[in-house]
């Protein structure tokens, strides 16, 4: 690859990608700075100011049945969505790349107990799973967050196991091997850097996909609960007021619907860019 | 054939096993005695004790699983604590309305995702192409609650052409096209997505295998651009479809707790919901059960779909 600066030019030298990116930054940023922007109380509202349509003076983006400040509240339940998001796709990744990085190198009965226990996980629809162990867990934020990761990790063991063992037999391994190299260091130094293209796409791909989880296992009163701004927990509230006030469900959704679209059009770049033989799951 | 559907369906026993295994194991892998856990903090010391001989908790573990599962061998699932009925009836009751919604959206999925797929495939480049391109890559970032709403607000609560929730209209008995109409809304909801995904596998397949030698021989023979992109193109594409396909079974199961949450549709989904609010374990463990069971076998029907698609693929 032609230095860290030649892949960020080929990444957003394609339009479609970088306006994605910089729709992504936009929304990150309200999140991450939804504090000091000067916004209403995302959680307290005034009556008075019930069910204010969009473009209401003061109100951008209308109010909710309590007259808090949509725009406010979409700001604050993006720290929580995309927050869960990142940090869910985190967990997945770190614990499912290293059982999948060991289990491929090492082989032999860890690999083989370590598979049969994945394809068990497999046996469950994703949803299903992630149910499955907030029912264990117990409902609640992050409880949900947890669940939707792990969930996640049968999905980057099989990845990151298949890297391994394509890569186990390569010459530069079986040089480090004979130079004397520790397992750990081989792992991390040549088996885990040389799997990084296929994770990290995948990885990418999979945030706007956790994301949406998280949403759902809100929306469903699983994960955040109100008065909290979540986003799925928003669009949830605001179905009881479809009829008089369709916008509080539909800003939150288009919040949701438009943070997936970005990510799985900087994924599909990504991959392009990485790894064009892979096939999105 | 025969002996072939009865190795793979052997082959399934020990997944059944191990889904089993974690299902039974869900209820004591939660924090805390189970029975406080279900029956909460305000339960007498009575009800506790009655629950724990119900389910047996005073046994050894391997014994209580003994238990359970020749119990779901002979159709006894345990009874849901909060309804206080048999598991296996509430379950099926319901499994019969999340069936049929998850079919309704699989066949407009697999017909219109694949015509979509081969269309845009065939007119790589054009406009068509683009606006299906486009139009697949919304279809699959919506997530199913939000598109439920949308379509909800469009089609239900602004034009009024279907209904927004349940099965029925209220106080109906259930005639066939009452029950048509109010599949309509949830099973495209749940089609978008998996629609969308086939329609980018198909358009990718269908891509790659236009571009081999015996296309092109076809096509110097002087058959007809028809004939050609469907009795020898397609045909070799579907292999791959059907891995597709069978795989979004998985994800119509999952997808249809969400979307009959949306249109309070009364399936496995809301039965599902509403046993782990109430830590309802012995009706979590049943809804769970049922649905990993049908996900298997349709896994199942998948493969054996690959051995009639494709002669090559041998039954050893």
């Amino acid at each position: 690859m032609p230095g860290r600066r030649g892949f960020w030019r080929a990444f957003l030298g394609e339009p479609v990608a970088a306006i994605a990116f910089v729709v992504l930054a936009v929304i990150a940023l309200a999140a991450l700075l939804a504090p000091w922007l000067g916004l209403p109380d995302p959680v307290r509202g005034s009556l008075v100011d019930r069910l204010q349509p969009p473009l209401t003076p003061g109100h951008p983006l209308g109010t909710d049945e309590f007259g808090r400040d949509l725009l406010s509240r979409v700001a604050w339940g993006g720290r929580v969505s995309l927050g869960i998001g990142f940090a869910a796709v985190g967990i997945a990744v770190a614990i499912g790349v290293t059982l999948g990085l060991v289990s491929g190198y090492v082989g032999g009965r860890f690999d083989f107990w370590t598979m049969r226990f994945i394809d068990m996980l497999m046996a469950f629809p994703y949803i299903l799973l992630a149910l499955m162990i907030v029912a264990i867990l117990g409902p609640g934020l992050m409880n949900t967050m947890l669940a939707i990761s792990i969930a996640g990790v049968p999905y980057y063991v099989r990845i990151a196991r298949s890297s391994a063992l394509s890569l186990r037999k390569r010459e530069f391994v079986e040089a480090a091997e004979a130079a004397g190299a520790s397992s750990a260091r081989i792992l991390l130094r040549h088996v885990l850097t040389n799997s990084l293209s296929p994770i990290v796409v995948a990885a990418t791909l999979d945030v706007g996909w956790m994301i949406m989880a998280a949403a759902g296992m809100s929306f469903l009163g699983l994960g955040a609960q109100p008065p909290q701004a979540e986003w799925g927990v928003m669009l949830s509230n605001g179905r009881q007021f479809l009829r008089v006030a369709p916008w509080v469900s539909l800003v939150p959704g288009t919040m949701i619907f438009l943070v997936v679209l970005v990510l799985n059009l900087l994924g599909d770049r990504l991959r392009d860019l990485l790894d064009p033989r892979m096939v999105g799951r | 054939m025969a002996s072939y559907l009865i190795r793979r369906l052997l082959a399934t026993l020990p997944t059944l096993l191990g889904v089993s295994v974690l299902v039974f194991l869900s209820m004591h892998l939660a924090p805390g005695d189970p029975a406080l856990v279900m029956l909460g903090p305000k339960a007498t010391a009575t009800s506790l004790e009655a629950l724990r001989g119900e389910l047996g908790l005073d046994r050894p573990i391997h014994v209580q699983y003994l238990r359970w599962i020749g119990g779901v061998l002979s159709g006894d699932w345990g009874r849901s604590i909060q309804l206080k009925a048999g598991v296996l009836p509430l379950v099926w009751e319901r499994l019969k309305a999340t069936l049929l919604l998850s079919v309704a959206a699989m066949l407009i999925a697999v017909g219109t995702g694949i015509a979509v797929g081969v269309v845009s495939a065939v007119r790589a480049g054009t406009l068509l192409d683009r606006a299906a391109i486009t139009t697949t890559l919304i279809g699959y970032s919506l997530p199913p609650f939000f598109l439920g709403i949308v379509l909800q607000v469009l089609l239900g609560l602004q034009l009024g052409w279907f209904p927004v929730t349940g099965m029925y209209r209220a106080g109906g008995g259930g005639e066939l096209l009452d029950v048509l109409r109010h599949l309509v809304l949830p099973a495209l909801t749940l089609a978008a997505g998996i629609g969308a995904l086939l329609a980018r596998m198909t358009r990718a397949t269908m891509l790659e295998v236009l571009r081999q030698d015996y296309v092109r021989t076809a096509e110097a023979k002087g058959l007809t651009r028809r004939v050609v992109v469907l009795q020898h193109a397609f045909r070799n594409a579907l292999i791959p479809i059907l891995t597709i396909v069978g795989l979004q079974t998985g994800y119509v199961l999952g997808g249809a707790v969400l979307v009959e949450q949306v249109f309070s549709w009364p399936g496995i989904g809301t039965l599902a919901i509403n046993a782990i609010l109430a830590r309802d374990f012995p009706l979590v463990q049943g809804v769970t059960l049922m649905v990993a069971f049908t996900y298997v076998f349709t896994n199942l029907l998948t493969d054996v779909a690959y051995t009639l698609v494709d002669p090559r693929i041998s039954y050893q």
